[in-house]
């Protein structure tokens, strides 16, 4: 506690000026103060109502901030969050309305939405796409609109058949996502999935495509 | 009258579309992207990276100091051949570390072509093993940088200590027409591969 006490005064007559720092104080206040409420709920079972919303975000900062070991706003929020622990008798002993600040925008707190986040988590497609395969718009007179935005992106770019690596570039979304999505906006009509030839599976077509292939380099 | 005018936008019949898919793989630096690059209709989706101190020790850049860019993802080429046929050509990841990525690239292919750099030829042990594992016909395409080939083809070929049944060309990965040649190479070896082993089961194609 006296570490974190010197660390405050040192912040203070530092860096409390600029816009940003200003933001940093209002962000690591309230974590701060989170903080110290969860911890104070292990000594103390009674606590405020209080807590209760402010414990789901005091557990996903930490989670999140191993993942993004380049971001600044976390080890600059350490600082700031050892600085604000110091404070922590003066908060409890005449607790401060803690201002409504602004949550970080979502740019500033995470910096990228996981890639399986768009797919709500599933990896399964329902239809056997290989890098190859190729996708088409249907009929756009018979479709529902399109609520997800990268069902947009692949009916646009559908259009004309495209396959689902060229999907997956377009929507700069790693090949295992671009497959689900694929496959939902196939499950809900808006896309049609050619069939692919398939080397093993049927050999014969195989050899067909080959001959095709062959024919068509020759003509280039 | 009320439907007078009225043409749902609708084509005639729902085009059938095929595509088939190609390997090309290679070495760090072998002219995986140039190959694909200069074949391909559209500007190669690539997902590049400049190399960054993050690759030093990682990448070996000793024999290619001019290469400031390596690919990290697969990159890859559209060839239209027909209006119903567009073949795909598939860049392998530069990097070992994205071989789980290969599955998904052999799946299905006609075959591939492993680019060789002799430079650094054994780059190309890597693809060439995992071809074979896999039963992928494959073919070795020299890479003549600068249009100058540094080694004989058979010095080339004992040194990669491959069958002598595997087409080994030399080429120019910046010349389309050494690539599309080096692709029918590719194809042609596909197809005799494919009746040495299944040709006495199959039918005779009509005609």
């Amino acid at each position: 506690m006296t570490v974190a006490m010197s660390t405050d005064s040192g912040f203070g007559s530092g860096n409390d000026e600029g816009a940003i720092s200003d933001v940093l104080n209002g962000f690591a206040l309230t974590s701060g103060l989170r903080r110290r409420k969860r911890g104070k709920r292990r000594d103390e079972p009674d606590d405020d109502g209080r807590d209760a919303t402010g414990e789901p975000d005091s557990r996903e900062a930490p989670s999140s901030s191993p993942a993004e070991p380049t971001d600044v706003v976390w080890p600059g929020e350490e600082d700031h969050d050892r600085s604000w622990t110091g404070e922590e008798q003066f908060v409890s002993a005449e607790p401060i309305p803690v201002e409504p600040v602004a949550p970080p925008s979502a740019a500033e707190e995470t910096g990228f939405v996981r890639p399986y986040a768009i797919t709500g988590g599933r990896t399964k497609a329902n239809y056997p796409l290989e890098l190859e395969t190729l996708i088409s718009t249907r009929d756009a007179a018979v479709l529902p609109v399109p609520d997800q935005l990268e069902h947009q992106v692949i009916m646009e770019e559908c259009r004309t058949p495209r396959s689902v690596a060229e999907i997956a570039a377009v929507l700069q979304v790693p090949l295992g996502v671009a497959r689900v999505l694929i496959s939902d906006a196939a499950d809900t009509g808006l896309v049609t999935v050619h069939r692919t030839v398939a080397g093993s599976e049927n050999a014969e077509a195989h050899f067909m495509l080959m001959e095709r292939v062959l024919s068509g380099l020759r003509r280039l | 009258m009320d439907s007078v005018g009225f043409k749902a936008p609708r084509q005639a019949a729902p085009q059938t579309m095929t595509s088939a898919k190609i390997v090309v793989a290679g070495g760090f630096g072998a002219g995986k992207t140039t190959f694909v690059g200069s074949v391909s209709e559209i500007v190669p989706l690539t997902t590049e990276a400049m190399m960054t101190d993050a690759s030093t020790g990682i990448d070996d850049t000793a024999a290619t100091p001019n290469k400031s860019t390596t690919t990290v993802a697969m990159d890859f080429g559209r060839v239209s051949l027909d209006e119903d046929l567009i073949l795909y050509l598939f860049g392998t990841p530069g990097q070992e570390r994205f071989w789980f990525m290969w599955d998904d690239l052999v799946r299905g292919a006609i075959g591939a072509v492993v680019l060789a750099d002799t430079r650094r030829l054994a780059d190309s042990f890597a693809p060439i093993d995992f071809f074979e594992d896999r039963g992928l016909p494959y073919i070795v395409g020299v890479n003549t940088f600068d249009g100058v080939l540094q080694h004989d083809l058979n010095d080339v070929r004992e040194a990669l200590s491959i069958d002598e049944s595997i087409p080994l060309v030399r080429c120019d990965a910046r010349q389309r027409e050494s690539t599309k040649q080096t692709l029918i190479t590719m194809v042609e070896y596909a197809m005799q591969q494919w009746l040495a082993v299944r040709g006495a089961a199959a039918p005779k194609p009509v005609g």
